[in-house]
Parts: structure tokens; C-alpha cells; sequence
């Protein structure tokens, strides 16, 4: 049975937080969007922490804020602990992480959803892609036989497809957080031709508030004042909560090590791929045999819940083995469980077989973005919807899509490392993938993608505007900085109060700054003319003055760096035809088909030889050509 | 491309000739050779496409070689690009400093077959050879791959392989402190970080402190001549030299000192050690020389074992052949004219005996040939750790260069992600000498160490 049951531009299969991005931004881009979701009460879950950002993953949301996305926004109206990690170990990897309001952030984002101009949500198990001879999308199918005509398809199913739930013995078909999983979307892709993995995950148990001891935990209070994540939120003015901190002990070791047998991970029950950096308990136990203690954070899951988050305790031992060790635990004696801890297996697209827009080489029309490509975290999710999104509508519009790079932006990375090197395991992002680090800050997230975002049309004329002025004022205080001297008499009572060297002769505001131990704010004690301005910029000045011959050199590295990407690979090119390639190299780029010489060069089996080799190939195209 | 970079090579093949040619190309070819060549007149004057006579000289005030020098204008040029061709006459040793200065005044080493594709990339060399010159590009970096890895096994190698390990080690704990800042069982303190930089430091300076002097290149290879009295030990250094310095009579014991010789084989600089033949006696001045000759042998790369055919499997030889280390031993066996050395040689069990008449030259290229072949195999185990090729040598002084910077970073701020910038230096150039890449190497190794994750 089926029947015709409308027409969008867009479609989104998927309503975590790939769909949600990638739906907005093709609706307010224009298009007409319909964005499916398995369940209604399940659109923007956290089916894992109850958390958004941390380290690299804070940056990915503050591009996604600068490029006018809206997990940010979304984050910083819901969130109920926020803390700056990293503030001692330099400005390149502050980053924010937030609790969450888990139930409130989904309301909060299903009614931006709702009131989203061009954007139908449908609650529909989608069933199949529709694809006319040549592989374009014609349309999809929903479950109920009900079919949608559309041009582009952003496939965000998650952790859905094909998904199996593992407690110990027990397993079966399911979703995450008791959800249904999709079960035919998976073998309609694969039908197509499209080439699946098989990843797995885990989430810790859920406990009640009531059950737990914190009087023999450590107390971690967020930090004040809140810094929001969004460029655009002035202030978040809200009571925080604490989360928990407590040991797995030697008792809790041995509970797991008795029960290892009944483990589906060391059993062989579990296919999937495991993240290496998401081990279960009982992995950490096994695998750091000697490590007498492991961190467990206990973390709020709402203001209207009593729901707790046991971080660190991911597990697929069985019920009563995991009710067992969680009793070992300092502050969990009495502990009552609320939702299991489980693994889960499921189905994601190998992401090689994209485009650095998202799109399948093969499937015009076809993008896929979040779990389904492989990555892990709601950030990294968020961050793909939003590209697929946009590039879905930029396809419409004719447009060629938006390509981040790596010196531009955390998203460059994990795009670019999904497409070009593949993952064998669910891809977390982490501030050492970023070689560009010191220029991927999460201060200056606006100042390098903002006007990317504008271009785009998902930034305002006023929003823009008011960027375009804390550029002028960051430069206008930079310039003020290096221009300005201070006399020795001036300047010499202000180090001896900083225990810092006198000075014989004058010197600039900059030199000043450049000084260990002296903040920019301390430097305005006495620099009369410094204008007044927020902490935000405040930061932004401090990082470019102090850091800056580090942030030059990284400058020039990056120079270097882009050359090899402005030479672009043609998709046709035929690699095995190639003779001076050697094998390996052949058939990596013939799978891979990198868009230029640089991603061409970050290919596991390519080596230089090889890259001067293409050069060589392209040097003789061009001059046949003539 | 690379067209940016003024590239610099020597590009006639290591260890053989008189005359090495180093070539340099690229824009800035003229300014470098202008800083280190001297001669009577200024380099702006000398025409283009002539040969002119003149010193190397580098920033000290140094000699380092007189040369002949062609300076070459682009575009009637091999790369079509300025071309400076410095032809050296000073042996391999010189040769090396020289072009260690021009990298130190600009220049950056050449990739396998970058001359030829600049060639073409610059349009010298005809379309229909783009696929003879797409073979050179692999088939040289195979060849320098391969020379690479030779000249790094052996301790020098291992010892760079430790360092770059120990970096790596040390990115990891800081990327943990970095990525997992709730970990407190995991964080990386600052005293650690800086103990562990500075040792960096210390070990990576060791390898390098010697590379000026470079033991090998400087003194050249130290080969022992060892055997039993009389096996004709002299006899052979007499034929290498062709002189007779060595003092060969029939009653053995007659070299009671230690006879050094001199010469270079192929291009290599060779000492030849000729020690006294060991054995026991009474004699207080030969039991002086023995001694000597087991010193020698512990400081020696190589050791050439002359055993004595006529003596047959005696106590001594099988002494000799039970203490010799068969890793740095070439074996001989003399005067199989009167024995053919039958039991001795079934008594050290390698294939690899060369069976010679040495009094009548009979052997004498066999064992220079072997010398030879265990030099350019790189299977000798230098016993000084020294640095000795200079493309190595260039990365490792970017990555001491690094380890400063990220010193200076600890001292005054402790910012490890500042640090972290400059250690991935460290790794990446230490990776560019053992071939290694270091991005998954990181990420790989925080999962090994630590335990973070949810």
C-alpha cells in the first residue's frame, strides 16, 4: 500500500540533533522542509549525558552559533550548570560544557521546530529513499506507505537503524531510551547500493537523586558568571546545579571481574565497533587492570526530574551484575536504578562514500550527517546537520556547497576526516585532531565563520552588524595597544607590584601585555585610555596580543597548508589509469576521489612520492589540454 | 607546490669520485651562493653559464672547500629556474658541511627527483616524458627510502625512534589534560612537563653534539686487523696501501704496536688498525701489543679476522673465532695454498669466509668489497651515536629550535596547548627522519595510557 501524500524540496530523515540543524537551516535558507521523527516525545533527545559541550566539542557548538545554527541558542536557554574547563592551560582550548535540562531541551528545540517558517515536523518511521535511474532522489517512504516527492534527502537516523539493545544475555531490536528502532531504512539503503557499518555505544544506568549519598561525594558547584555558548545571548541568570564526583573502588573491580563472563564484550555477543573513547566499565577495568580507581560523575538529568546521570559506568553486563557494582560504590550504597545502562549496535553509512558537502558521491541529491556517518556526540551530530542542511538547500539553489576547511574551523576537521580518512570506530571530536588548533579558538569562532554565516543568509543584518563592530573594536583596541607608550615612570610601580623586571626606557602597551602574568584587564589599572568593554572582548584582545607570535607562525603554517588545497582533483579523474602511482595510492584516491591536492595528501596510503606524481599527472593534463 | 622553496642537493652519487657536485635551484639559488662564495670578484658580476674558481666559506670565517662554481640564469636552465652548481673537491665530509650551510642560509633539501619535476613542472621537459619522469619521482624515493632506513638502523636510529616516542608520549598525557580536564587521576603537571622537555632536549643535542665532528666521517670507519701471529694481518694492509708500512717477516710476533693506515675505499674514509697477533707469550713488549689489539678491537666498527689455514683448528684460532662478534666480524682465511682451511671454516659456521692467498694479492678486493658492502648496507653499529646526514640533521635542529620555544612558553605562562604547538613540531620533524606520521599516533596512544571516557 501506498499513496501520495505531498511535495517538499527537502526531506530530513531524523530528529536528533544532525535532523533538527539540518531542517532549520534548509527551512530558513527557503526551502520547504519536512523533517521525520520515530517518536514525537523523542525530537532533540540526550539519550546519552545530559550535557552539551567540553573540550573541542564547545567549539564545535560556538561554530555552529557563528555559522547561525541553533544549538547553542538551544543550550544556553536550557541549561542548568555551566563551567569553563581548561582555564589554566591556554587560550586555544578554554572550552564550555553545560548541563542540560534534558526534557526542557527538547521542548525548547521541537517548538523552535514548530514555529519554524517552511519546516513541517511528521512523526513517521521512513522507510525507504526513492531514487529515480541515474540515482537522484525523487522522494522518500514512509512506513505507512505514505510518499513525499522531494529533491534532497539528509539521512540522520542516529543510532537507530537497525539498532539492537545489549544487557548482558539479553538482547533485542530496539532504540535508544526505549525508543523503536528503523528497521527497514538499512536494507533499502543497502539495496541501493550504499555500503553500511556496524558501530556500537553504550549509556550509563540512570539513578534516583533520593538513592544517593552526596554527603561522601565530591561537590562540583558551575562556575560564575556564566559565559553563554551563543554569540548572541547576552546573559544567563539562573541558580545552578551541582553534579557529583565518586570512585569506583576495589570492591567494584571484583563484581565485574566475577561477572566478565557474562559480559557480551568479552563473550563475543557484540559485533559492533566499540569507541575507544567511550570503554565500558568493565573495558576500563580489564583494560587498566591496574588502575586501583576510576572517576564516576553523577550528573543531573533536569530541574523536574530526580533522574541522575552515572558517568563513567557505561555498561552491558546484566542487570543484576550492574545493580550489584553500583552498590560497591561510595555514595551508591543504596542506590535505586531508574533506567539499565545498555550497549547498543547499529547500522551508520561508511563515510567515505560522501562528498565534503555530505552529499553521496554516487546518489545526487542523497546527504547524511551525524551518527549515521559514523562520529559520536550530539556537538559533532549538530555540527554535520547544520553543513547537510545547508548544502541540501545550496544544490536547490544551484549553488556549489560550502566546504569548511581545516584552518578554519573544528567542523573542517571532523568533515574532512570522516570523508577523507574514513573511522572504524565511532569518531569523537578531540582538540589534537585540529592541527590549526591556536586559530580554531572557541573566542574567535564568530570572528573566523560569522561572515560565512552571513553570506549564507542564517545570520541577520543586525546580528551582522553588531559583529562587524566588535571586529572594528577588537582592531581599533589592537592598533590603540601597540601604539601606546608608557614611561618608565608610569610603568615601572605597576611591575614591581607584578614582581615583573623594571624597564630603563619606554614601552608599548603591547610589549606590556606580552609580559607573563599580566592580564589585559590588570594592564587597564593603569591605561587610562583603554576603552570599556565586556569580558568577551576583553578575552579575545588579551589572546591576540599575548599569543601572537605563535599565532603568526601558526598563520604561516597554514599558508603553507593552503596552497596544496587550492589545487583542485577533478571527480573523473581515473586514479588506477595512473601508472606512476603506486597500487595502494591508486586505489585509495580512486575511493576516496579528494577534491584537491591537499585532502589528496591526508589519504592513510598516499605518500608524498604520490602527490608529486598527481602533480606531475595534472601538469600534463593542463598542457594536453592547451 | 613547492616552487616557493630554493632547493639544494648533492647530485653526484655518495662515495665515489673526487669531484661531488651539489646543486641548488630556485629563486633564491643566487642570494644563497652569494652569501658562501668567495672569489675575486662579485657574485652579481659573474657571468651567466661560466665557471669560476672560489672558497666556501661559512659564517665563521671558515674554509670549508675551494670549489668551481657555474652559475646558471634562468630560464637556460635544467629546472628553468636560477641554477647554482658548486663542484667540490674536498671528499664527501666537505661536501656534507657545505651543503649543511646552505641549508643553514636558506636553502631546503631537495625530494627524490625534485629537480627533474620542476623540470617539467616549469615546462623543460617535453609532454611525452611526463611518464618517464612520474617512475623517477617513485622509483628515487624508493632508492632514497631504502638509503634513509639504512643509514638509520643501527643505534643512531633507534635512538631518534626513542625520542620521537617519548615526545609522542608526552603529547598524549598533555592532549589527556587537555581533552579530558575531569580526569584528575590523569593530569599532566607542569614540573613533569618540563622535567620530560628537558630531557628531550638533552637527548636530541647529544645526537647532534657530534655531528660536526662526526666520528666516521671525520676519522672514517675504524677496521681492525686481528688474527693469530704471523696469519698475515701486514701482509694485507701492505697490499691495500701498496707501501710497505708495515713491517712483514716470516717470525711471527714481529708487529708489536699498532699500526694505523689511512685510505679511503670508494670515497669512505677507512682507518685500518694492524695489531699484533694475538696469542699467549712471555714476551713483556708483545704481551704490551696484545693488549693494545683487544682495545682496538673494542673500539673498532668492524673487524677483519685473518685466520691462518696452515695452522689449522688450533686452540688460538678457535679462541679468536669463539670471541669475535659475528655481526661486525668479516672472516678471512689466508694461505689456503698450503691448507684449504676446511675445519676452520666449518668451525665458525658462516657462509660469508673469504678464502684467500693474500701474499700473492689473492683475496685482498674480496675483503675490500666486503668492507664496502657493510658500509653501504648500514649494518655497522656505529659506537658513537651521531648524527652524520644533514637532512637529518636540519630536522633535528627545527625541532631543538621547538623544545626551546616551548621552555621558554613553560616558564613564562605554562600554557600546554602553546607547548603542545611546539612539541608536535618536535614530533612531526623527528617523524620526517624515521618516516613516521604523527596525528593518529597521538590519539592512538591517549587510549592506550589512559583511562578516560564516559
Amino acid at each position: 500500500m501506498e499513496y501520495k501524500a505531498g511535495k517538499y524540496e527537502i526531506a530530513i530523515i531524523g530528529a536528533g540533533h544532525a535532523g533538527c540543524e539540518a531542517a532549520l537551516a534548509a527551512a530558513r535558507l527557503g526551502c520547504s522542509t519536512v523533517l521525520f521523527t520515530l517518536n514525537m516525545d523523542s525530537v532533540a533527545n540526550m539519550p546519552c549525558n545530559p550535557s552539551i559541550g567540553g573540550t573541542a566539542k564547545g567549539h564545535l557548538v560556538r561554530e555552529i552559533d557563528a555559522l547561525g545554527g541553533q544549538m547553542g541558542k538551544s543550550a544556553d536557554a536550557t541549561l542548568i550548570q555551566s563551567r569553563m574547563l581548561n582555564k589554566a592551560k591556554g587560550p586555544a582550548v578554554h572550552s564550555l560544557r553545560a548541563q542540560i535540562d534534558r526534557r526542557a531541551y527538547q521542548e525548547e528545540l521541537k517548538q523552535v521546530i514548530e514555529e519554524q517558517k517552511n519546516l513541517d515536523l511528521k512523526q513517521a518511521e521512513v522507510t525507504e529513499v526513492l531514487f529515480d535511474n541515474e540515482n537522484n532522489v525523487i522522494g522518500i517512504k514512509t512506513h505507512t506507505g505514505a510518499i513525499f516527492n522531494c529533491k534532497c534527502a539528509v539521512i540522520c537516523s542516529g543510532t537507530y537503524l537497525k539498532s539492537r539493545i545489549i544487557i548482558g544475555e539479553v538482547n533485542y531490536p530496539g532504540g535508544p531510551d526505549g525508543m523503536f528502532p528503523a528497521n527497514e531504512l538499512s536494507t533499502s539503503l543497502v539495496s541501493a547500493g550504499i555500503e553500511l557499518m556496524r558501530f556500537k555505544t553504550g549509556t550509563p544506568a540512570r539513578v534516583h537523586r533520593n538513592s544517593l549519598d552526596f554527603s561522601v561525594m565530591e561537590e562540583q558547584k558551575g562556575d560564575e558568571p556564566i559565559v553563554p555558548f551563543s554569540f548572541e545571548t547576552e546573559k544567563i541568570d539562573i541558580e545552578q546545579k551541582s553534579c557529583y564526583l565518586t570512585y569506583t573502588n576495589k570492591k567494584t573491580h571484583e563484581v565485574i571481574k566475577e561477572n566478565l563472563d557474562r559480559s557480551p564484550l568479552f563473550g563475543g555477543e557484540i559485533d559492533g565497533v566499540g569507541p575507544r573513547y567511550c570503554p565500558s566499565i568493565e573495558d576500563k577495568v580489564v583494560r587498566f587492570s591496574d588502575k586501583p580507581r576510576h572517576q564516576i560523575f553523577i550528573e543531573p538529568m533536569g530541574l523536574k526530574t530526580n533522574e541522575m546521570y552515572v558517568q563513567g559506568m557505561s555498561s552491558s553486563l546484566p542487570e543484576e551484575v550492574q545493580e550489584e557494582m553500583l552498590k560497591t560504590i561510595s555514595g551508591l550504597e543504596n542506590v535505586k536504578t531508574m533506567r539499565t545502562a545498555y550497549a547498543i549496535e547499529y547500522d551508520c553509512v561508511n563515510p567515505l562514500q560522501l562528498k565534503a558537502s555530505l552529499e553521496f558521491k554516487n546518489y545526487s541529491g542523497l546527504y547524511s550527517a551525524g551518527q549515521s556517518n559514523g562520529s559520536s556526540g550530539y556537538e559533532e551530530a549538530g555540527a554535520q546537520g547544520l553543513i547537510a542542511g545547508i548544502n541540501a538547500t545550496r544544490k536547490l539553489h544551484k549553488k556549489d556547497p560550502i566546504v569548511l576547511g581545516r584552518a578554519e574551523a573544528y567542523i573542517g576537521v571532523l568533515i574532512d576526516d570522516l570523508v577523507t580518512k574514513g573511522t572504524n570506530e565511532p569518531y569523537r571530536m578531540m582538540t589534537s585532531r585540529s592541527e590549526y588548533r591556536l586559530l580554531l579558538r572557541q573566542d574567535n569562532a564568530d570572528i573566523r565563520l560569522t561572515p560565512r554565516g552571513y553570506e549564507l543568509g542564517l545570520i541577520s543584518e543586525e546580528r551582522y552588524e553588531k559583529f562587524v563592530q566588535k571586529k572594528a573594536f577588537i582592531e581599533k583596541e589592537l592598533n590603540r595597544l601597540r601604539k601606546k607608550v608608557f614611561s618608565p615612570k608610569e610603568i615601572n610601580p605597576f611591575f614591581i607590584k607584578k614582581g615583573n623586571n623594571e624597564v630603563k626606557s619606554g614601552i608599548t602597551a603591547e610589549a606590556v601585555l606580552k609580559r607573563p602574568g599580566i592580564s589585559y584587564r590588570e594592564l587597564k589599572e593603569i591605561d587610562t585610555d583603554a576603552p570599556d568593554c565586556s569580558s568577551v572582548y576583553e578575552e579575545a584582545i588579551e589572546v591576540m596580543c599575548k599569543y601572537e607570535g605563535y599565532l603568526r607562525r601558526q598563520s604561516l603554517q597554514v599558508e603553507r597548508f593552503a596552497k596544496n588545497e587550492k589545487i583542485l582533483l577533478s571527480d573523473n579523474i581515473n586514479y588506477s589509469g595512473i601508472d606512476g602511482l603506486r597500487l595502494e595510492a591508486r586505489q585509495k584516491l580512486d575511493e576516496v576521489k579528494p577534491r584537491n591536492i591537499g585532502q589528496a595528501s591526508r589519504i592513510s596510503g598516499v605518500s608524498p612520492s604520490d602527490i608529486n606524481v598527481l602533480l606531475i599527472y595534472l601538469e600534463q593534463k593542463r598542457r594536453s589540454g592547451k | 607546490m613547492d616552487k616557493f622553496y630554493t632547493i639544494a642537493a648533492v647530485s653526484t652519487p655518495p662515495g665515489t669520485g673526487g669531484i661531488s657536485c651539489i646543486r641548488i635551484s630556485g629563486e633564491k639559488a643566487f642570494k644563497i651562493a652569494a652569501l658562501v662564495f668567495n672569489c675575486n670578484k662579485k657574485f652579481e658580476e659573474i657571468e651567466s653559464h661560466t665557471v669560476t674558481y672560489g672558497k666556501i666559506i661559512n659564517r665563521d670565517k671558515e674554509l670549508l672547500d675551494e670549489v668551481l662554481l657555474l652559475k646558471m640564469k634562468k630560464p637556460k636552465t635544467y629546472t628553468r629556474e636560477d641554477v647554482i652548481e658548486i663542484h667540490c673537491h674536498g671528499g664527501s665530509v666537505v661536501t656534507r658541511n657545505v651543503l649543511e650551510l646552505l641549508f643553514k642560509e636558506g636553502a631546503v633539501p631537495a625530494q627524490p627527483g625534485e629537480f627533474t619535476k620542476r623540470a617539467f613542472l616549469n615546462g623543460r621537459i617535453d609532454l611525452s616524458q611526463a611518464e618517464a619522469v612520474m617512475d623517477l619521482i617513485n622509483s628515487k624515493t624508493q632508492k632514497s627510502e631504502k638509503s634513509a632506513i639504512m643509514q638509520l638502523e643501527g643505534r643512531t636510529g633507534t635512538e631518534i625512534k626513542k625520542i620521537r616516542q617519548t615526545t609522542i608520549q608526552l603529547l598524549s598525557h598533555i592532549a589527556v589534560s587537555i581533552d579530558y580536564p575531569e580526569y584528575k587521576d590523569d593530569k599532566i603537571t607542569m614540573e613533569e612537563v618540563s622535567e620530560e622537555v628537558a630531557s628531550i632536549k638533552k637527548d636530541l643535542g647529544k645526537l647532534i653534539e657530534n655531528f660536526d665532528t662526526g666520528r666516521i666521517l671525520r676519522e672514517g670507519l675504524n677496521v681492525a686487523v686481528l688474527g693469530p701471529p704471523n696469519a698475515g694481518k701486514s701482509t694485507f694492509i701492505n697490499k691495500v696501501t701498496g707501501e710497505e708500512k708495515a713491517i712483514v717477516t716470516h717470525i711471527p710476533g714481529t708487529t708489536r704496536d699498532v699500526l694505523e693506515i689511512q685510505f679511503s675505499l670508494s670515497g669512505y674514509p677507512i682507518v685500518l688498525h694492524d695489531t699484533a697477533g694475538i696469542r699467549k707469550t712471555d714476551d713483556f713488549i708483545e704481551r704490551i701489543g696484545i693488549a693494545k689489539s683487544l682495545e682496538i678491537k673494542e673500539k673498532s666498527e668492524l673487524i677483519i679476522l685473518i685466520l691462518d689455514a696452515a695452522r689449522g683448528l688450533d686452540d688460538e684460532t678457535k679462541s679468536l673465532i669463539d670471541q669475535s662478534d659475528k655481526s661486525e666480524t668479516i672472516f678471512v682465511i689466508n694461505k689456503t695454498d698450503l691448507n684449504n682451511g676446511g675445519e676452520i671454516s666449518e668451525y665458525i659456521g658462516t657462509e660469508k669466509i673469504i678464502k684467500g692467498i693474500l701474499s700473492n694479492d689473492f683475496g685482498t678486493s674480496d675483503i675490500l668489497d666486503a668492507i664496502q658492502s657493510r658500509i653501504e648496507k648500514g649494518r655497522l653499529s656505529i659506537k658513537d651515536i651521531a648524527v652524520t646526514n644533514a637532512r637529518h640533521k636540519r630536522h633535528i635542529d627545527e625541532a631543538l629550535l621547538s623544545l626551546e620555544r616551548a621552555i621558554e612558553t613553560g616558564d613564562s605562562n605554562g600554557f600546554l596547548d602553546l607547548m603542545a604547538v611546539d612539541l608536535n613540531i618536535v614530533a612531526e620533524e623527528l617523524g620526517k627522519i624515521t618516516g613516521e606520521n604523527t596525528g593518529e599516533d597521538i590519539i592512538k596512544n591517549i587510549f592506550k595510557k589512559f583511562c578516560v571516557g564516559k
